[in-house]
């Protein structure tokens, strides 16, 4: 075994090229691997920070007939008596926090153009801890719409996403009109004043997002004590005791959607909540594909360059066999070269594919202008996250993978004859 | 200027008096004139309610309405879900005043087809401006019973491509001059709205359109009734009714 590993180790030396590009074609590829992953984990972990900061929280409560209806945001579907649920939420020893939010569309009318606006009612006292609003300010302050209430011209305070400040040719203290559908089916207008802009992450969001003090959208849309949604942030002691499944179960049971008089509550854990998350999950399984082609393509070159090895080193072959060694020690001095290749190669790409990852996960990728209108979960700019156990699951695969390429082009060399091999020009 | 639909004709009769001229049609453009007639005014105020029924159920709004000759018009919502909201009509413009918002509203371009209150009537269709014949080619396509009663069916073509409705049909009523049906079409044949008035009487004088059945088409299970409840025509109304100052008062 010594003696295979030192011939190995001399085979791979004497053609320093042969072996560099046959080890580059494993690092390419198992770099390019594990940055996708990254790249997709990265992905998948902003869509779920936003998803649950902004859309579905980790327990989502509304009225259990509105995904029927969602198309047609059916505001009369609402979360009632929405005081003794936001208490009945609280009082669990399941929930770390609990949001009411309230979101009516509307529209800005500017010339005889129609500005589409998503204008939402929030408990901004609940919601910094929750959704880290706070953080997302980029000019002006909280502290004015947290004031509350009616200023003296008329206007509202609102958080504006910094792309409706731009849409609508706003600058910080300027005020504007929405008019919006109400819960009564009809219509109400209000004006807000840009007190506060925000940099929300999702850019379909940053586009349309007004938000205002929960009191004053329930008043605009005519919808007292009323929220769209009730979203809710798990304790993670429940979670880990109960399970996802057990602890939204028990706040089902808070918000009164449990027993024979229960409110027509639907309560959701954001893992069954039909998003772009869970395309993802589906979408990983083609990446997993795509990595494997990745694989694939990389041992072909493998093959290939051992198929020259073979084709180049037929009287070395010949010398051997000659000199008596077997067939089956043949074989292992190949799988042993293009395992050595294929381990420092696979090392080589796992090293290199991380540091890339760690160094664009610090710098993000911006993808403000190809997610300009489009209406996903996802981050303007995507941060790829290592994680630990695709990378190390890439490199053993394609260590494994380049090393086992090996074997078929080395069983064909057993077959050739010393006598053959030695007569070869 | 804006160009008149037959769906704010029939949407002004309802809210508003009308005058009837006297005589008898000769021609089809006799009869849209005569149509045409029963609407212009000097003054009038209506009580109306407007019933909007979709698959969600059914919901009442109260409004009256003023009006003014031609082109100056105004509602004002009084059902508590929309209590003091206001749609100012001056000749070439609508503004929405709401209590809740610091500014008035104006509509205008693709703004105008945005629906009242949720409603199958949309704003385009109070807009005003030109005459039907000024504004369609009409052509009467014969006599058909509606209701029991004998209407002139007439086919109306846009003149110009800027018209909400490219085509029309009009039931009117031979002895009355009143729309009992309508239908608008878009520029591919496509039908949009229709109109019918199951209820028509005498006011002053007026034949006017008492309870008329609105439905847009292309929202599914949705119908809007206007129903006037008390009408006043010729009276007096104060010179800055139909002003934005008094709009937003």
């Amino acid at each position: 075994m010594i003696r295979t590993l030192d011939l190995a180790w001399r085979n791979i030396g004497r053609n320093r090229r042969r072996s560099v590009l046959s080890m580059v074609a494993v690092a390419v590829a198992t770099m390019a691997i594990v940055f996708l992953f990254s790249y997709i984990e990265g992905m998948k972990q902003d869509m779920a920070d936003n998803l649950i900061r902004y859309y579905t929280g980790e327990v989502r409560i509304r009225h259990e007939n509105y995904g029927d209806w969602e198309h047609l945001s059916p505001l009369h579907l609402s979360v009632a008596e929405l005081q003794d649920v936001l208490t009945g939420v609280e009082t669990m020893p399941e929930t770390a926090a609990a949001v009411p939010r309230l979101t009516v569309p509307g529209a800005v009318f500017r010339e005889d153009q129609r500005i589409g606006m998503q204008v939402t009612g929030v408990d901004f006292l609940r919601e910094i801890p929750f959704s880290g609003i706070d953080e997302r300010v980029v000019q002006g302050s909280l502290n004015e719409i947290t004031g509350g209430g009616d200023s003296d011209d008329r206007t509202t305070p609102a958080l504006v996403g910094s792309r409706v400040m731009e849409r609508l040719g706003l600058s910080s203290g300027d005020h504007f009109t929405v008019v919006v559908r109400t819960g009564l089916h009809g219509t109400n207008a209000m004006t807000f004043r840009a007190a506060a802009v925000a940099d929300f992450p999702v850019a379909s969001l940053n586009e349309v997002a007004v938000w205002v003090p929960l009191e004053r959208v329930q008043h605009l849309a005519r919808m007292p004590d009323q929220a769209g949604e009730v979203l809710v942030q798990l304790n993670r002691g429940s979670v880990r005791e109960l399970g996802a499944a057990g602890a939204t179960a028990e706040i089902a049971t808070g918000a009164g959607a449990v027993g024979s008089e229960a409110r027509p509550l639907e309560v959701s854990h954001w893992s069954t909540i039909n998003t772009t998350y869970q395309f993802m999950e589906y979408a990983q399984q083609i990446y997993n594909f795509v990595a494997l082609v990745f694989f694939l393509l990389a041992a072909t070159v493998i093959v290939n360059t051992t198929m020259m090895v073979i084709f180049e080193r037929r009287r070395e072959i010949g010398t051997l066999s000659a000199l008596g060694m077997s067939q089956g020690e043949l074989v292992r001095l190949f799988f042993t070269e293009s395992a050595i290749l294929g381990f420092f190669g696979a090392l080589a790409g796992l090293a290199a594919g991380v540091g890339i990852s760690l160094v664009v996960g610090q710098v993000g990728m911006d993808f403000s202008a190809a997610l300009e209108g489009i209406d996903m979960e996802i981050s303007r700019v995507l941060y790829p996250r290592v994680n630990l156990r695709s990378s190390v699951g890439v490199f053993v695969f394609s260590f494994v993978v380049s090393a086992f390429t090996s074997y078929f082009p080395t069983r064909r060399i057993t077959r050739i004859q010393p006598i053959e091999a030695l007569r070869d020009e | 200027m804006k160009t008149k639909t037959t769906m704010r004709t029939a949407l002004w009769i309802a809210l508003t008096a009308a005058v009837t001229t006297p005589g008898w049609a000769q021609n089809v453009e006799d009869i849209v004139r005569r149509l045409e007639a029963n609407r212009i005014h000097g003054t009038s105020r209506a009580e109306s309610v407007m019933t909007v029924q979709d698959r969600f159920g059914s919901r009442e709004s109260t409004m009256i309405s003023y009006s003014r000759g031609q082109d100056e018009s105004l509602i004002e919502f009084t059902s508590a879900a929309e209590r003091g909201q206001k749609v100012l009509r001056t000749a070439n413009e609508i503004y929405l005043f709401y209590p809740d918002a610091a500014e008035l509203i104006r509509l205008q371009g693709a703004a105008l087809r945005e629906s009242m209150l949720g409603s199958d009537v949309s704003y385009e269709d109070l807009t005003g401006g030109r005459t039907l014949l000024d504004t369609y080619r009409v052509t009467l396509e014969g006599t058909e019973r509606v209701n029991g009663r004998a209407t002139w069916k007439v086919s109306f073509e846009a003149r110009r491509r800027n018209v909400a409705y490219p085509r029309q049909t009009m039931w009117i009523d031979q002895e009355w001059y009143v729309a009992l049906r309508a239908e608008q079409y878009a520029l591919n044949g496509r039908l949009l709205k229709e109109m019918t008035a199951d209820r028509v009487e005498q006011v002053e004088g007026l034949w006017i359109p008492m309870r008329m059945v609105i439905s847009d088409v292309l929202k599914r299970d949705s119908s809007t009734t206007i129903e006037i409840r008390n009408i006043q025509v010729g009276l007096p109304l104060r010179d800055d009714l139909f002003s934005l100052e008094e709009l937003s008062w």
